[in-house]
């Protein structure tokens, strides 16, 4: 299957180079379908909901169509296409949890919640945020359920940018390892 | 937005793909290229020995060595500067080769006695100096064209971008130069070089996101 895939892409890419632009509108199609799966995938394993996928998928369809011209004729499509759609998935997950330098494998560890596709903000994640020390559970509530940027919410509490994401990281921390007791409190992690 | 109202829009994008890789690398040669032959002619020029310097030999060898650099430069840029394929060696390992070679041919040749000699050479002050200054506007070129490629690594493909604008320089400092000792080009040319791949990474981890 994955050898036909890759045949189709091949085929119709290179007629989307050549100007058939009904090829290039199914090629784009046919990767959406296989984007969205793929991002709600790692949406979920980062802890995010899948709802947000397709920002995602639309995002990563822009950016294949823009970056379209870097695929190598010799090479197989579908190494090319996973790696620009990886590099726009982290980028994507990055700008909505507010880290900067975190890979998708780190995310997944440090939110093992949600695990089943379940909103952030449902009820228990916010009992349990509600125990964190007042200033990280501003800054999560802010993030995660507001969904402000880490540069608003540092404006607003008069902190720099970067303590805002040491705040939001232990936090997280606190939370997964709550998540991992089993209980609903133990904020033992509760420094800064 | 709906996704396939997206779909029917960029199907529909007016606006032409760019180039591909090897024409915006080639690009970058144009922009960046001319601004170090004109800094090369201004200051230091050509050696004036340059006709019995490359009869002796030595001299076409540095300068067919860099080359090697060169060429090894352009693969690795190439390839970091999109996702797939792998990282391709065959152009570090011939140039290494080729210098390994000639090291040992200069030692048979030239005999062992003033091997530290010929290394310390006359010129590594002026070497260390001049080849990043010659690399400068070929990187920022390659950095760029780099911009408008799809580098995931950034640091790589800057790293990468470095050894081929670093190899150029060095081809034009190697034109000037009169220390032509493969020993010499081991130590200071390669440490130019390498240099300029570190700025290149520290660049190109700055600047190629997208």
């Amino acid at each position: 299957m994955v050898h036909d895939r890759e045949a189709d892409w091949k085929r119709l890419l290179l007629a989307a180079r050549s100007g058939d632009e009904a090829a290039y509108r199914r090629f784009l199609g046919d990767v959406a379908q296989h984007l969205r799966g793929w991002a709600q995938r790692g949406l979920t394993r980062a802890g995010r909901s899948p709802a947000e996928a397709e920002d995602i998928v639309q995002e990563t369809l822009i950016a294949i169509h823009t970056k379209r011209h870097t695929w190598d004729d010799g090479q197989p499509v579908g190494p090319w296409l996973h790696g620009v759609a990886r590099h726009k998935l982290i980028d994507a997950l990055r700008k909505r949890t507010g880290h900067d330098h975190v890979s998708v494998d780190e995310l997944a560890e440090v939110l093992p919640m949600a695990a089943s596709g379940s909103d952030l903000a449902s009820s228990d994640i916010l009992k349990m945020v509600s125990s964190l020390p007042e200033r990280q559970a501003s800054i999560v509530n802010a993030i995660f359920v507001e969904g402000q940027r880490a540069a608003d919410v540092a404006a607003r509490l008069n902190m720099s940018e970067g303590a805002v994401r040491v705040a939001l990281h232990r936090a997280l921390k606190t939370l997964a390892a709550t998540f991992g007791s089993g209980s609903g409190t133990g904020a033992d992690d509760a420094h800064g | 937005m709906r996704t396939d109202d997206l779909i029917e829009a960029l199907a529909r994008d007016p606006v032409p793909a760019l180039p591909s890789v090897p024409r915006l690398l080639l690009r970058a040669f144009a922009l960046g290229l001319p601004v170090s032959l004109v800094l090369f002619a201004a200051t230091i020029g050509v050696r004036k020995d340059l006709l019995p310097a490359l009869a002796e030999g030595w001299f076409g060898i540095k300068l067919l060595l860099v080359g090697l650099i060169a060429v090894a430069g352009w693969q690795l840029t190439g390839s970091r500067s999109r996702p797939g394929g792998s990282v391709p060696l065959t152009g570090v390992l011939a140039a290494g080769l080729a210098m390994l070679t000639a090291i040992a041919l200069d030692l048979r040749i030239e005999g062992v006695a003033d091997w530290s000699e010929r290394l310390i050479g006359d010129n590594a002050v002026k070497c260390m100096l001049l080849i990043p200054l010659l690399s400068l506007a070929p990187l920022a070129g390659l950095l760029h064209a780099l911009q408008d490629a799809a580098p995931v690594r950034r640091g790589e493909a800057g790293a990468a971008a470095g050894l081929l604008a670093g190899a150029l320089g060095a081809l034009l400092y190697g034109l000037h130069c009169t220390d032509d000792s493969p020993l010499f080009l081991g130590v200071w040319y390669l440490a130019s070089i390498g240099l300029m791949m570190l700025v290149g990474a520290f660049a190109g981890r700055k600047l190629l996101r997208w």
